[in-house]
Parts: C-alpha cells; sequence; structure tokens
C-alpha cells in the first residue's frame, strides 16, 4: 500500500495499510483492525502516532466528546427529568436534572422540581455546560456557577478541529468582552459583568445548604437589565466577526489570536471585517 | 443498417479505447450545511450526492449498537434529453436507491455509531449513461468528506459487450444499444466485489472477460480518486499549517 508523505506527514486514505501487525499498539479513531491484525486506516488524514497510540486525523470532523470539557450547548427538548443539548456532536447529549444546581444549592429534586424544569431552561436556550461522562450517552452537568444559561450575546459555531484543548475556556478581554470558547467549537461572546463574575466566585457549588443572601444577591444579579451599551456592543461584533474570520481560513481559535486579529480590525469598521480581502490582511500575522 | 459501435480502426462512438473509462472530475464540501458532500462527473454523466450524519434518528426506528443508513436517489427532470418531471418514489428511483444502501452498508463502519443515522442524497443532474456508478463513487467521496469511517473505497464502474468486444464505462447509447450492461462495485483493498447487477443476457464464456473489464474500470477509476482525495488532505494540511 502506498503512503505519501509531506514533510514527515504520512496521509492515508480509507482501506490504506497503516501497519501491518498491530503487536501492542492502541486503536484510536480513524483506524480499523482487519482480518489479518493488520492496522488499516478508516478515514483520509494524517497518521497520528504518539507512543503506543495510533490514530488518523482527518482534517473535517465532528466534535469527539472527552470527559471534562467545557462546551457550550443548545437545549433542543426536554423529557421528564432532563434536557437534550445539541453539543455538535454525533448525538444530542443529556443534562439530567439531578446534574444541576437550582438557586446555587445542590439538594435532592423533588417532584415539584421535575415539573418546573420550564423555569431553567427551554428550548434553544444556549447553556455552557461541563461533561460529566462520554461512555454510552454524553452527559452534562452544570453544578458550577460558572455553568448555566448563556444570555445577553452573540452565538457563533466553528470547527471543533481549530479549539485547542485549554484549562480556561472562559476568557474576558481587556476591552469588557468575555468569550466561551466551548471544546465542541461553539462558542459564545458577551459583555463581561463584573457583578456575575462576584455571584460566581462567591457561591460555593460544593456547598449543602444556601444561604438567604445568596440567594437573593443570584436574584439580583438575574434580574438587573443587562445594558449592552453601544461601545460593547461593537466590541462584541469585533470579536465575533475576528472568530468567523479565524474559522474561515483554518486558523486556530484561542484568545491570542482572536486578541490579534481584533487589534488589526480597529482601522477598519466591523461590518467589513467579513470581506475576504480584509479577513486576509486581519490575518496576516498569524498566518505567517 | 446496425450501427457501428466499434469503428475499424478500434474507437468507440466517443472515441475512446475499448478499455478506456470516461474523464473524471469531482469536487468535494460544496455545502456547508451537510456533513459531507462531492460533485462528481464521470464523462458527460454529472451527479452530486451530499451526506448528513450521523445524526439523531428522525424517522424510522434506531438500531441498538449500529448506525441507519438511509439513500435517496433521485434525478432531474432536465438530466436526460426529454425534460420529464420524476418523482422519487418511481421504481428505478427506488431500486437504485436501495440498492446505494445495501452496497454502502459494506463498507461503512457502521457499530461506531449507535443510535444514530446516515443519509445519503444522490441528485443526477445529467444522465449519459452509469449514472448508478457515478451516484456509488461520488457517494464514497461525500461519506469521506463527511469524515465518516469507511473499510475502504467503493468505485463502481460498468461494463457491455458490443461488435464482439467488451466495452468499459457504457455511456447512454452504448447502453441502449440493446447488450449487456453490467455495473459493479469494487472495493479495492480487499479486492471484493461488492455489487454486481446484470441487464439483459450475456453468455457463460463472455462473462469472465466482460467482468474482468469492469474490473479493471474501476480499478482505473480508483487511482484516481484515491489520488484526488489525497491532494486534498495534503492542500488542508498545508493552509491548516502543520509541519
Amino acid at each position: 500500500m502506498q503512503q505519501t508523505t509531506t514533510e514527515q506527514l504520512v496521509i492515508v486514505t480509507p482501506g490504506e495499510t497503516i501497519m501491518e501487525d498491530n503487536e501492542g499498539y492502541l486503536l484510536g479513531h480513524g483506524t480499523y483492525l482487519d482480518d489479518d491484525n493488520r492496522v488499516v486506516a478508516s478515514k483520509c488524514g494524517i497518521v497520528e502516532r504518539i507512543s503506543q497510540y495510533i490514530s488518523v486525523k482527518p482534517l473535517q470532523s465532528r466534535y469527539m466528546p472527552r470527559d471534562g470539557d467545557v462546551i457550550v450547548g443548545r437545549i433542543s427538548k426536554l423529557t421528564h427529568s432532563s434536557w437534550v443539548v445539541d453539543i455538535n456532536g454525533y448525538q444530542d447529549a443529556i443534562l439530567r436534572l439531578s446534574s444541576v444546581n437550582i438557586a446555587t444549592t445542590q439538594r435532592r429534586k423533588t417532584y415539584e422540581d421535575s415539573l418546573n424544569m420550564r423555569a431553567l431552561f427551554v428550548e434553544d436556550d444556549v447553556i455552557v455546560a461541563e461533561i460529566m461522562d462520554s461512555k454510552k450517552f454524553v452527559s452534562l452537568q452544570t453544578r458550577s456557577a460558572r455553568y448555566g444559561k448563556l444570555s445577553k450575546g452573540i452565538f457563533i459555531k466553528v470547527k471543533p478541529m481549530l479549539i485547542k484543548p485549554s484549562h480556561n475556556r472562559f476568557h474576558t478581554f481587556s476591552f469588557g468582552t468575555e468569550i466561551i470558547i466551548g471544546a465542541n467549537g461553539y462558542i459564545f461572546i458577551r459583555q463581561f459583568d463584573p457583578q456575575r463574575e462576584r455571584v460566581a466566585k462567591q457561591t460555593n457549588p460544593f456547598s449543602l445548604g444556601h444561604t438567604v443572601k445568596q440567594e437573593e444577591e443570584e436574584k439580583k444579579v438575574n434580574q438587573q437589565p443587562v445594558v449592552n451599551s453601544q461601545e460593547h456592543m461593537i466590541n462584541m461584533i469585533r470579536v465575533r466577526n475576528a472568530v468567523a474570520a479565524l474559522d474561515k481560513l483554518l486558523l486556530p481559535i484561542h484568545p491570542d489570536t482572536i486578541l490579534k486579529v481584533v487589534e488589526a480590525s480597529r482601522t477598519l469598521e466591523p461590518k467589513y471585517m467579513i470581506e475576504h480581502e480584509h479577513m486576509l490582511t486581519m490575518t496576516a500575522s498569524i498566518r505567517s | 443498417m446496425s450501427t457501428e459501435f466499434i469503428s475499424p480502426s478500434g474507437l468507440r462512438l466517443d472515441g475512446r479505447r475499448p478499455h478506456e473509462i470516461r474523464h473524471i472530475h469531482f469536487q468535494q464540501n460544496l455545502f456547508p450545511k451537510a456533513s459531507g458532500s462531492c460533485y462528481f462527473e464521470q464523462g458527460n454523466t454529472k451527479v452530486i450526492v451530499t451526506v448528513y450524519g450521523p445524526r439523531e434518528v428522525t424517522r424510522g426506528i434506531s438500531l441498538m449498537g449500529r448506525a441507519v443508513i438511509n439513500c435517496e436517489y433521485s434525478m432531474a427532470t432536465f438530466a436526460t434529453g426529454e425534460r420529464r418531471p420524476r418523482g422519487k418514489g418511481d421504481r428505478r428511483s427506488m431500486e437504485i436507491s436501495q440498492l446505494l444502501q445495501k452496497t454502502l452498508e459494506s463498507v461503512v463502519l457502521v457499530e461506531k455509531f449507535p443510535r444514530t443515522q446516515i443519509d445519503v442524497f444522490a441528485h443526477v443532474i445529467q444522465a449519459d449513461g452509469g449514472t448508478r456508478c457515478a451516484c456509488l463513487n461520488a457517494a464514497t467521496l461525500a461519506l469521506m468528506d463527511a469524515g465518516i469511517p469507511l473499510k475502504d473505497f467503493v468505485v463502481s464502474c460498468a461494463a457491455g459487450y458490443l461488435d464482439n468486444t467488451p466495452l468499459c464505462d457504457l455511456n447512454f447509447v452504448e447502453d441502449s444499444a440493446g447488450g449487456p450492461d453490467l455495473p459493479i462495485a469494487y472495493l479495492p483493498t480487499s479486492g471484493n466485489v461488492a455489487m454486481i447487477q446484470m441487464d439483459s443476457k450475456v453468455s457463460l464464456d463472455h462473462f469472465e472477460n466482460i467482468l474482468e473489464t469492469a474490473i479493471q474500470g474501476a480499478k482505473q477509476i480508483y487511482s484516481i480518486l484515491q489520488r484526488g482525495v489525497e491532494e486534498r488532505v495534503k492542500e488542508l494540511a498545508k493552509s491548516k499549517g502543520l509541519s
């Protein structure tokens, strides 16, 4: 079987043999074992070998969920005890009622709670959550005060492969825009709210009870009308267009690269950022 | 007076030699909304195949342990010489839809996606013989574009027998000449034939020859498709800045 190389890259197509014998190797995505114990590629892409682990990295694929990933999702429907969430994967994920915190507390959910699910999230709501378990069903949890419903911002979808693994998915730029880069390619951009941050820091997700004071604070934060001034909105739009440009040109999407593009775009009006020539000039420093 | 399908100098009606396949051109990833897609030309036959999924099952039952593959084949009204309004439910379309589904089942690694469905839509926009072959080739490329794991390529080519010669990759005129038409689907790495159909009758002595002609044609198509797909991976890797 032929394998072509481009500067040490081994490119394979489905059916090509990667290894004659699978002795001791762990097979990852994009490979399979045929009847003669050969490791064969099942996707087009580049062979990745990390010590004993072999996989084929395709250049375009859906998001593969992993435990602990923080993702942004959209509620697709409700069942009697859970929400079904679209996370840009092969299957929708499940957010069980038992995996959310109601009013910053962690307690056994009662029958009334299951009747009141709509008070928390309804269809089409955008949420940020963490993947709890991705073995059989992908299940999510929103037990931290940082997780939960996202609103008053801009949602944008990019290719999951452009998002690098990172510990912190919440990033705030110096000009006041907060961006949540979900590992699954869904991104939410909103105005940074110091009040909300304070409440999030104060509330301890592992506390068994709750104090009346915390609940009141939470209510205050949610009820305050978030006024996005025009300057804030223009900044959010700049960030959104920067992300769109990086996605179009297949560049890594990371707060550093986004910041570079936004800075390079300061001379343009935001609406011109999405034109192709401007995209190329703005991203010149990253592409070199 | 019967039409001559092979001239005295050994050329067919479109100037090809008996074992030559038609010119192939393809382009993947045309539709951003589809998981994968491919525009495929085999001579004058032009098809577009789009693939959606694997995704949540929307119609029919979901199977525990594997994905369901749904295929739909349809011809545009302007695809043939005469404009003819066609529904998707006519017998020929349904037969070819089933054919696509059964053939693709032999290569798609469906166990990797339990309780999901993969939709394959094949649209013929210009028909000049060998539409089911073009659709199978395009479907393989579209599935690859969607990142769906396959055991192997599925390459498809038809062969026939006219003027005492086995002919590879028949066009419409040669197909309607009344001779045998043998489309096959071939898995290049294993060398297995995944699908074989035959129109008209053929004597046993000629059958092996015609089958071999079709397999040779499929092998030629495989090298073209494989090269094209590799080129695309190289280009994408370059644009992504991988070293």
